[in-house]
This record gives structure tokens, C-alpha cells and sequence, in this order.
């Protein structure tokens, strides 16, 4: 019995195994559902890749054509003989007609010229790493700025400006979770860390519907998964950071983890330095701690776990202790992703969400004590699911969210009990809100000349009690309405569509043309405009509307030397509506709600922007170059006039441009130059009462000097090829050419009236000098 | 929330740098300011200038070559409309005298002063000596002029209209409501926190709101035989937005008024009194385009020198100029020194 299995076995022998993995060119991702069919004159067979993009098939030995294709990509086709058990890998790259922007990274040498998405922009850890940076601190949001239409909110700032929008007016997903402050120390540095993160990607105009809530732009931002299969860990000491990462298989081949951690030592490393007794160095610290859990549950499943949580955190006592202070800000996101395939043409992805943002302050003057507090708690349950047919490819799913608002929590108090009280009631102290939506976008391929995209989102924005309105009238009389636990105060409906066209005028050339219409509910209330933390959110509820915004932008994307060099003109024009500011007379005051102070308008943005690129050989990069306006109207601000925007920027020029030398030395460059930002300065003084008394002129009215500033960075690999250790140096030199580049402007009076004459002279604060830095990386 | 820049200047002073720039600064084309209050009891004052480009240099000859001369200036009371007089400062004894004969009231001189500008004083000194040498200021002082009424003293719950045309025709008017007088229920002084300050008090005050309507206040604190002021970041308070109470009665401190030419300020005695002082306060209700006058007014001036700080444009209820016709309605407490009702 057990010689005649044998013999069986023997016969069948005969049959071998033919395997490998497809992956795509681009992203070198598995892709899942390609088809392999493999025929010859006498058999015919055939395979699905997996979910790890695997796929396998017996054949008898013989020569065989095989043909693998997928929706969107080109098919990959050659003979194959077999003559024993073999491997083949296939690597696809998306389709001529395809979906898809302008990227940075080596995709589908022509994917720019023939996609119909516009300003879709993905960069890759390994490319910003390339580039100098701020203190060696890698940061992807600021390579993200060196992107035509993309500007940082102010010198060294990780906040972005899209198109002339505002600073809250981008959605940034960490792992689809929301992030509400991305910046560590007042934004200097962003809350992603490098080394957990495998890429960004930045959609300026005609996003995806199954993205909404922010006019401007999406940035997802993908958490790097851990190898399943071994162990490796990497980090690097920085001037003001270290970090480390490690990641392992749980299960070899089917589960891994992720762990990374980034902490600064500003705190221990000035102390000795800065002699400010009182403060003992600097009193600052930041961290980042990212993991993620990756499991495959079954061919058509798999499950991912991230968790994010960073914190800032500040003490400092002065004035021998009467003075103490402490504050700090967090953010934290939970995501759970499960992934299913159904079939070759049908994905599944639910995610359920926790995410948080958390600043908390707290002062003590003598007796006199006071916190704040404000915060964003969010929970949110996503379904996805994409569906591919011939000629079209249709994503439709749904969003619930729950959020609460609380934009601020104020608590003063004093332990004199001697007749001094204050004590300030504060109305809604916190606002629930459901967020739900719906969508649909179909991506559909007409011929080869023509493919168009359409997409709606239906969204319903809900205020839900507990809330107390008030109903103020004339004569000082108010009425009071109460709203029950879940009770709908307010629902905004909102209905978004959306659409694109790309006409390829040959190989290498092509028009493209999209509309975008948006909505937003979640509004940051700023006074600076430059994301700091204690910027305060606030959700649309009885007392504030919706923003909206509408994008029209077309485009001429054309490729030379046979996709060598990729270049782009594109145009926009946005309105938006809703537009929030406080009042030009605003006083903070620390009873009421903070919307009862603002004031609402609306704007426009227009541009255009010219971008061209070389992506490969030794000397690669990019410049880009964007001209453009961005306006505000407000019936209160300016006396109703026009004004430019704070995030007018009339000119911008990035260059960013590495050469690799050889295998162990690479050099990486940028050169930035940007209009200067549009302020509002004093105009005139007058008296009253005796004392000087200032005028101020036209909003933004004025204009800083220009900013540039040229970064250079040289990276040296030590032993290139080793297998086991892998380590290089950073040499990094911010403002290389140590230009004194506004960050604030402001006037100081010299001289005294009584003595004869006063007379007004401008000073200027620069922050960052030449700074060179030096960071030591390390992978095993 | 401010305390949380300290960090900043701290992180600031590693790296920073800050110099002196030469940027082109835009024209400015002169408006007219008017300054005018009137009281219970007292006739209105009022003084117009025009303002200067804040890049311009200041000196007191510009201040005075700034305040407008010749204009012809109306109130109303909603019944009878006044004439104001032009009182100039070549003749200003004289005028005062006509004043003080005409409304039977002591003229206080150091409201001109305030108006003009000048330190405390300085008007009554010119009037008794002429101006030639006078210990406030260098030079004699530019012809200068206020305008007044010699006929109208100000009364509660009436609307003041003001009429101004100014020699080269321009049009300014204003409308202030005089509100019935608030005054307090009462007021005490607490010592300092720290006890080692045993020579420092402050005034706290107990106030009942009054539910019917909103309820605006200004006050000014004289100390001994110093002049009346306001504290110059926070001499307005407000109900609504403050307090957010109605028909209660609370305690609420308040700061000393400090003159901000005053050369003695200093954190460490700033809002305190002395345990010797005897204080006068005067608590003055006002009308809401009033107190948001001096509200936006104070919290600009707070803001100065701050680089973190943003423009408050200051709300001025005066149509087509800046400025403020604010009508007070002033009760007056004293209070006697702590020194002497807390004798242990």
C-alpha cells in the first residue's frame, strides 16, 4: 500500500509547482486578484493571487504561455518552460489609462500623463530622507511643502497651506484615524515619525468621495507594517531626538509587530547650557510612540492594529515660585482595520476609529490658580468596498462617526477666602456631535483617448445635546432652550459631488480637467494662524454653519525623454464659503462661547502651478514653481473690503534635487524662496486721554520681506552592501547661506516725548540662523 | 493662556536673531479724532486733533500742531441743541473764569491736561503764569483749543448728539446715552496675599447687578491727593460678557488707576494700593458703544510689545473720524486708609 502511494506519488511527480508573488511596480505592494492563466496546446490552468499577492499552480513539464493581468495594469506576458518546481515573481505596473496623479515616487513612468486625478502627490520616507533637514529631524510634511501649491504656514512650521487654503482646512489620516495637531514644539517638527511611516500621500484637488469634512486637501499618512518573516530593528541619534524601531514576526509568514519610539532631549541637553537658573535649561520635552499589529487571518483576511500616541510637555517655575506653569498636548489615534477579499473584483475594508486630541494648562500666581483644558474625543466605524468591472472601477461605502467638542474648560480659583470670589459659569462646556456619510465614485474608462471619474458624498453633520440655547432679543431679554442627552440641536446635510476627465492626446501628453465641492465641520479658531496648540477646535453646532468650498482645476501633464522627465502646468480657481475669523475687535473673554466672537465670510483662491521632475539616474528631484492669489471677505473685517488672505503667498519656488556620488556618499539640496506673508501693521497714532493710541492700516495689508533660504545635506553609508548592519551619517546645513528671514515684524518706539521727540523703528525676529546638524542612522 | 509663550522666548534665545530693518512704509492720510465726554452735572469737553503717521516722528510740537482749531461743534440733548464755544489756549484763563462764573461749578483744569496730553498740571500753570518758562515742558506750548458748553451740564437717561464741522467742512457725528448711575453697594480693602507685603492692599468692591438692563462701568481710583485715573489695561467691566450674571450681587477686585507716563510702574505694586492710602473711587456707568470703546482700546494697548499679540481695531462710535464721545454717569465712594481701620 504505502509503495504503491509512493509509485503514485512518483507518477505524479510529474507535475510540478510553478509559484511566485505579484506585486505592484509602484508601491511594490502585493496585489491581490491578478489572474494567471497559463495554456499550451494541450492544457490550460490557471490562478488568483492571494491577499499576499501569492499564487501557485501544478504543471506538467512543457513549454507554456502565460499571461497575467489585472484591471489597470498592464498584462505581463511571456513563454515559460518547466522543467522542475519554479519561482516566478511578476511585478505589474499600472496601466497606460489608469487611476492615478502626479508622484514623486518611481511609479508607472507615465502614470501623471494618464490618470484623470489632479494634484495627487505621494512621497516616500526614503525620498524625504534623502533631503536636508531641520536639525536632522526628517519630517515628510516638509518635504510636502516643497510641492507647488503646498506652502508651511511660517518659518520651520510642519503646518500646511494647500492652494491658498487654511491651516485646518486639510484632513490628515493616520492610518484613516484623524490627527487635529500635527506639530511637536508649537510645530517646528511634526508628530510623524519617520521611521514609522512608509509614505504620504496628498490630494489637492478632486479627491476621492470616500474623503470629506476639509475643503483644502486629504494627506493619508500609511503606517510602515512589521516583516513577517524577520527580525529587524532600526533608529539613529539626532542633535535633538533619538529614535528606534523594531519590528518582528509574531507568527513567522502570517503576523508582525511594529514598535517605534522617538523622544527628545532638549530638556537634558540645554540645562547646562542655557544658564537661566530659574528655568533649569529648558523645560520642554516631546515623544511618539507608534505600533502596529499586522495579522493575517485567512487568505482573504487580514487585520491591522495601529496605535499612535505623542505628547509635549512643558513645566516651568519663575519669579522664585510665585510664578509656576505646566502644560502639555497629546494626540492619540486607534485604528483597527480588517481587510477582506470576496472575490477577484470585490475588497472589503472596515475600520473602527479612536482618536483624540488633549491640551491641558495650568497656571499658579500666588494664590490665584487657573486651568484650561480643550479637546476632541472621536469615534468612528468606516465600510469600504470597491468593486471592479471591466472598464470601471466603483468604490462606495459609509461613515459613522461621534464626536465631542470641548473647545475649552476654564477653572480659576484662590484659596483667599477674604471676600475675593470669582467664580465664571461656563455654558456647553463640551458638543456631541454625529457625523455620517455615505458615497459613491466610479471610475470608468471610455476609450483610449477618454476616461472620466464622478463621485458623490452625502454627508450629515449632526449638533446633539445635552446643549443649552440661547435666544438673545432686543430689550435684554433671552430665552433658554434645553436639549436633552442625543436630543438634534442642529443638522447640517450636505451633498458633495465630484468629478474629473482625461483626455490623452498621445503616449506622453494629456488634459485633464476636475471639479471638487467640499464641506467642513470642524473649524479652528486661531489668533496667530500658525497651529499652535492652544488653537482651539470647535465642531459646526447651533452658533456656527459649515464651510464649503468649490474647486475648479485643469491641467497639461506631458512626459519628454521617454518619461525621464515628467512635466506639468495646472490651474485652480476655489470659492469658499463659511469662512471663519474672530472679529477685528476681539478680546478674549472667559465666559460664553468662543463662536458668539467670530465672524463669518468667504474667499477665493486662484493659481497656477508649473512642476517638472527628474526621476531617474544620479541626479534626481524636482522644482516647482507656483503664482498665485488667495483672498478673504468678511462684512466685519476691513470694512467690508477684499484682503489677502494670511496664506497669500503671490510667488513660491521649490527645488529639491539629490545625486547619489557613489554607493557610499549621496548629497541632497533645497532652495525655497516664497513672497512675504501678508500682515496687518500700524498705520497711524493719535491721543486719547493723553496716551498714544494706535491705528492700524488695511488687513494684511503690508507685506514681510521675502523668504529663501538654501538647505544642504550629505549622507555617507558606511559599508553599502553589508547585509548585516547597516549604519550611515546625516550631515545636514539648514540655511546655508545664513539668511535672516522674517518670522515676525513688530515696532518699537525710541525715545521719550518729555525729552523732545519719539520716533517708531521696525524690528525683525529671525529664528532660525545657519544650523548645521549631524544624525547617525542604523538598521540591522 | 498667554503665560504659555513663556517657552518660546526661552527656545527663542537659543537660536534667534533680531535687528533693525528699513522697510517702506505705507502714506497715511490724516483723520480727525475727537475726544468728548460729558457727566452728571458737568458740561461737555471736548477736543479734536487729527492723527499722524505712525512712522512719523513725534514730538510735543506735532501733538499740538495736530489738534484742530475753528471747528463748529453742536450737541444735542434731544431736545434743545447747544453751541459749543471754542475756549483757545491764548486767552484760557479768561475762558475758564467765563466757565466757572457761567455754570457756577469749579472748573477741574487737569481734565484739559488729560485731553491735551499734557502732565498733570500744566494747563493751570500756564493759566496763573503765561507761558514762558514753565517747569512741564521745554518749549511754550503751540496755540491750542477744546470746545465746551456753557450752558449744558450733562443728565441721567438722556441721548447727547454731537454735531462737528470741522474748517475744512468735514462731517463728524457721534451719540452717546448718559445711563442712570450704578453705584457700588459698597467697598473694602483686602491685605496682599503674601503677608511679608503688609504695605500693600487691594479694593474690592461689591456691585448688584441690575437684571433689566446691561450694565457697562468705568472707573477711575484717586489715591490721597494724586490725580484721578483709570488703570490703564482694565478700566472698563462689563455684565455680559464678564460676568455673565443678572440681578446678582458680586465681589469683584479692582486695579489702581496708574498713569502709564507714570515712571514708577512696576510689576511687583502693580493693582495694589498702600495701607496708608485714602482712596476715591469713581465708578461711572456707560453706555455699551462706550465701553467698547475703551475695552478694545485697553486690550490693544496690552498688547503692545507683544510679537505674539494681533491688531484690535479699536471700535470708535464717532461717524467719519476715530475717536470717542462717551457720556459717564459717575458716583463717587471714598474709602479710608487700612492703616487706620485695621489698627492691631
Amino acid at each position: 500500500m504505502l509503495l504503491c502511494c509512493l509509485w503514485s506519488t512518483n507518477i505524479y511527480a510529474q507535475r510540478y509547482t510553478l509559484e511566485g508573488t505579484i506585486t505592484d511596480a509602484a508601491t511594490n505592494e502585493p496585489i491581490i486578484g491578478a489572474t494567471i492563466s497559463i495554456k499550451n496546446s494541450s492544457s490550460r490552468t490557471g490562478a488568483i493571487s492571494d491577499i499576499d499577492g501569492k499564487y501557485q499552480v501544478q504543471l506538467k513539464s512543457g513549454t507554456y504561455f502565460l499571461n497575467c493581468s489585472l484591471i489597470n495594469y498592464t498584462p505581463y506576458k511571456d513563454s515559460i518552460t518547466i522543467t522542475g518546481d519554479q519561482k516566478l515573481d511578476i511585478v505589474l505596473s499600472e496601466k497606460v489609462i489608469q487611476i492615478s496623479g502626479v508622484t514623486i515616487t518611481a511609479e508607472r513612468p507615465d502614470k501623471n500623463v494618464q490618470s484623470t486625478e489632479m494634484g495627487k502627490t505621494t512621497v516616500k520616507v526614503e525620498q524625504a530622507q534623502k533631503l536636508p533637514s531641520l536639525m536632522g529631524e526628517v519630517d515628510i510634511m516638509k518635504t510636502l511643502q516643497l510641492l507647488p501649491g503646498v506652502q508651511s504656514s511660517g518659518e520651520g512650521t510642519n503646518g500646511l497651506l494647500v492652494r491658498g487654503g487654511n491651516i485646518d482646512q486639510n484632513l490628515i489620516l493616520l492610518d484613516e484615524a484623524p490627527i487635529y495637531n500635527t506639530g511637536h514644539l508649537f510645530g517646528f517638527f511634526s508628530v510623524f515619525n519617520s521611521d514609522a511611516i512608509e509614505n504620504m500621500t496628498l490630494y489637492k484637488s478632486g479627491t476621492p468621495a470616500q474623503y470629506g469634512g476639509r475643503l483644502s486637501s486629504v494627506l493619508t499618512v500609511d503606517s510602515k507594517n512589521g516583516n513577517v518573516d524577520k527580525f529587524h530593528a532600526n533608529g539613529g541619534i539626532g542633535l535633538i531626538s533619538s529614535r528606534l524601531t523594531i519590528e518582528t514576526p509574531i507568527q513567522k509568514g502570517k503576523s508582525s509587530l511594529l514598535l517605534s519610539g522617538r523622544r527628545t532631549y532638549i530638556d537634558v541637553v540645554t540645562q547646562p547650557i542655557v544658564e537661566a537658573a530659574e528655568t533649569n535649561g529648558i523645560p520642554y520635552y516631546f515623544y511618539d510612540l507608534n505600533g502596529r499589529l499586522k495579522f493575517k487571518l485567512s487568505d482573504k483576511d487580514q487585520l491591522f492594529i495601529t496605535g499612535y500616541t505623542g505628547k509635549d510637555d512643558v513645566s516651568l517655575s519663575v519669579m522664585d515660585g510665585r510664578f509656576e506653569t505646566s502644560f502639555y498636548w497629546t494626540n492619540s489615534a486607534l485604528s483597527t482595520h480588517w481587510k477582506h477579499t470576496f472575490s477577484d473584483s470585490l475588497f472589503l475594508d472596515v475600520y473602527l476609529i479612536r482618536n483624540g486630541y488633549n491640551f491641558f494648562a495650568e497656571a499658579n500666581f500666588d494664590n490665584f490658580e487657573s486651568t484650561a483644558f480643550s479637546g476632541i474625543e472621536g469615534y468612528q466605524a468606516k465600510a469600504r468596498l470597491k468593486a471592479i468591472y471591466p472598464k470601471h472601477e466603483l468604490h462606495y461605502g459609509a461613515t459613522y462617526g461621534y464626536l465631542i467638542y470641548t473647545p475649552r474648560d476654564l477653572n480659576t480659583s484662590t484659596d483667599d477666602a477674604d471676600g475675593v470670589n470669582f467664580d465664571a459659569d461656563i455654558l456647553n462646556v463640551s458638543k456631541y456631535n454625529n457625523d455620517i456619510s455615505l458615497y459613491v465614485h466610479d471610475y470608468y474608462e471610455i476609450n483610449k483617448k477618454w476616461k472620466v471619474d464622478g463621485g458623490l458624498r452625502l454627508n450629515l453633520f449632526q449638533h446633539l445635546g445635552d446643549y443649552t440655547e440661547i435666544i438673545e432679543h432686543d430689550n435684554f431679554q433671552q430665552d433658554t432652550i434645553q436639549y436633552g442627552r442625543f436630543e438634534s440641536v442642529r443638522n447640517f446635510w450636505s451633498v458633495e459631488p465630484r468629478a474629473a476627465a482625461r483626455y490623452a492626446i498621445n503616449d506622453s501628453s494629456s488634459i485633464k480637467a476636475s471639479i471638487t465641492y467640499n464641506s467642513q465641520n470642524a473649524h479652528l479658531l486661531s489668533l496667530s494662524g500658525n497651529a499652535l496648540p492652544f488653537d482651539i477646535w470647535v465642531p459646526s453646532s447651533a452658533l456656527l454653519s459649515p464651510q464649503t468650498s468649490i474647486q475648479y482645476s485643469a491641467g497639461y501633464f506631458r512626459n519628454f525623454k521617454n518619461n525621464l522627465f515628467e512635466t506639468s502646468i495646472e490651474v485652480y480657481y476655489k470659492d469658499f464659503w463659511g469662512q471663519v475669523e474672530f472679529g477685528e475687535s476681539y478680546r478674549p473673554s472667559f465666559t460664553g462661547e468662543l463662536e458668539n466672537d467670530l465672524t463669518i465670510g468667504t474667499g477665493n483662491a486662484y493659481g497656477v502651478e508649473f512642476f517638472a521632475k527628474k526621476q531617474k539616474g544620479k541626479l534626481q528631484g524636482w522644482f516647482g514653481y507656483t503664482f498665485a492669489y488667495s483672498n478673504r471677505v468678511f462684512d466685519e473685517i476691513n470694512e467690508g473690503e477684499q484682503f489677502p488672505s494670511r496664506n497669500d503667498r503671490r510667488h513660491d519656488l521649490s527645488v529639491a534635487l539629490t545625486y547619489d556620488i557613489s554607493k557610499k556618499w549621496s548629497l541632497g539640496s533645497n532652495f525655497v524662496y516664497g513672497s512675504g506673508q501678508a500682515i496687518t501693521i500700524q498705520e497711524a497714532f493719535y491721543l486719547v486721554e493723553g496716551n498714544i493710541v494706535t491705528k492700524y492700516g488695511p488687513r494684511n495689508g503690508f507685506r514681510m520681506p521675502p523668504y529663501h533660504r538654501l538647505d544642504l545635506s550629505a549622507t555617507y553609508t558606511r559599508k553599502p552592501n553589508s547585509k548585516k548592519f547597516h549604519s550611515s551619517w546625516v550631515f545636514s546645513v539648514y540655511n546655508v547661506y545664513n539668511r535672516a528671514n522674517p518670522y515676525l515684524i513688530y515696532f518699537l518706539p525710541e525715545g521719550n516725548l518729555a525729552e523732545g521727540e519719539v520716533a517708531v523703528r521696525a524690528r525683525q525676529l529671525s529664528i532660525f540662523p545657519i544650523l548645521p546638524s549631524i544624525t547617525w542612522n542604523f538598521k540591522f | 493662556m498667554k503665560k504659555t509663550f513663556l517657552i518660546l522666548p526661552l527656545l527663542f534665545a537659543l537660536f534667534s536673531c533680531e535687528q533693525e530693518i528699513d522697510l517702506d512704509f505705507p502714506e497715511h492720510e490724516p483723520q480727525y479724532v475727537v475726544e468728548g465726554y460729558i457727566d452728571i452735572n458737568t458740561p461737555p469737553i471736548i477736543l479734536i486733533s487729527k492723527s499722524s503717521s505712525y512712522f512719523s516722528t513725534i514730538s510735543t510740537d506735532v501733538i499740538f500742531e495736530n489738534i484742530v482749531q475753528g471747528a463748529d461743534i453742536k450737541v444735542s440733548d434731544g431736545q434743545d441743541e447747544y453751541d459749543l464755544i471754542e475756549i483757545s489756549s491764548t486767552n484760557l484763563g479768561e475762558n475758564i473764569q467765563t466757565i466757572e462764573d457761567s455754570l457756577g461749578i469749579e472748573f477741574d483744569f487737569t481734565l484739559l491736561d488729560e485731553l491735551a496730553g499734557l502732565p498733570a498740571g500744566t494747563i493751570e500753570f500756564l493759566i496763573e503764569n503765561g507761558d514762558g518758562d514753565n517747569p512741564f515742558i521745554d518749549n511754550p506750548i503751540p496755540p491750542f483749543s477744546i470746545y465746551t458748553s456753557l450752558e449744558l451740564l450733562g443728565e441721567e437717561n438722556k441721548t447727547y448728539s454731537l454735531n462737528i464741522n470741522t474748517p475744512d467742512n468735514t462731517k463728524l457725528t457721534a451719540e452717546t446715552y448718559l445711563p442712570f448711575a450704578t453705584p457700588v453697594d459698597s467697598l473694602w480693602l483686602v491685605p496682599h496675599p503674601n503677608p511679608e507685603n503688609d504695605t500693600l492692599v487691594t479694593l474690592v468692591v461689591r456691585f448688584t447687578d441690575n437684571a433689566s438692563t446691561n450694565n457697562q462701568i468705568r472707573y477711575f481710583t484717586q489715591r490721597n491727593q494724586e490725580l484721578p485715573s483709570p488703570p490703564p489695561f482694565a478700566s472698563v467691566l462689563d455684565d455680559r460678557s464678564f460676568f455673565n450674571l443678572s440681578g446678582e450681587s458680586f465681589n469683584f477686585p479692582l486695579e489702581r488707576g496708574q498713569s502709564l507716563q507714570d515712571s514708577s510702574f512696576d510689576f511687583q505694586t502693580y493693582s495694589y494700593f498702600h495701607v496708608d492710602d485714602t482712596i476715591t473711587l469713581r465708578w461711572a456707568a456707560i453706555d455699551v458703544p462706550h465701553f467698547e470703546f475703551w475695552s478694545t482700546l485697553e486690550f490693544d494697548r496690552s498688547q503692545a510689545g507683544n510679537p505674539f499679540g494681533r491688531p484690535t481695531i479699536i471700535r470708535s462710535n464717532i461717524n467719519g473720524g476715530l475717536g470717542i464721545w462717551g457720556a459717564y454717569s459717575s458716583s463717587f465712594h471714598q474709602i479710608e486708609p487700612y492703616s487706620q481701620t485695621n489698627d492691631e
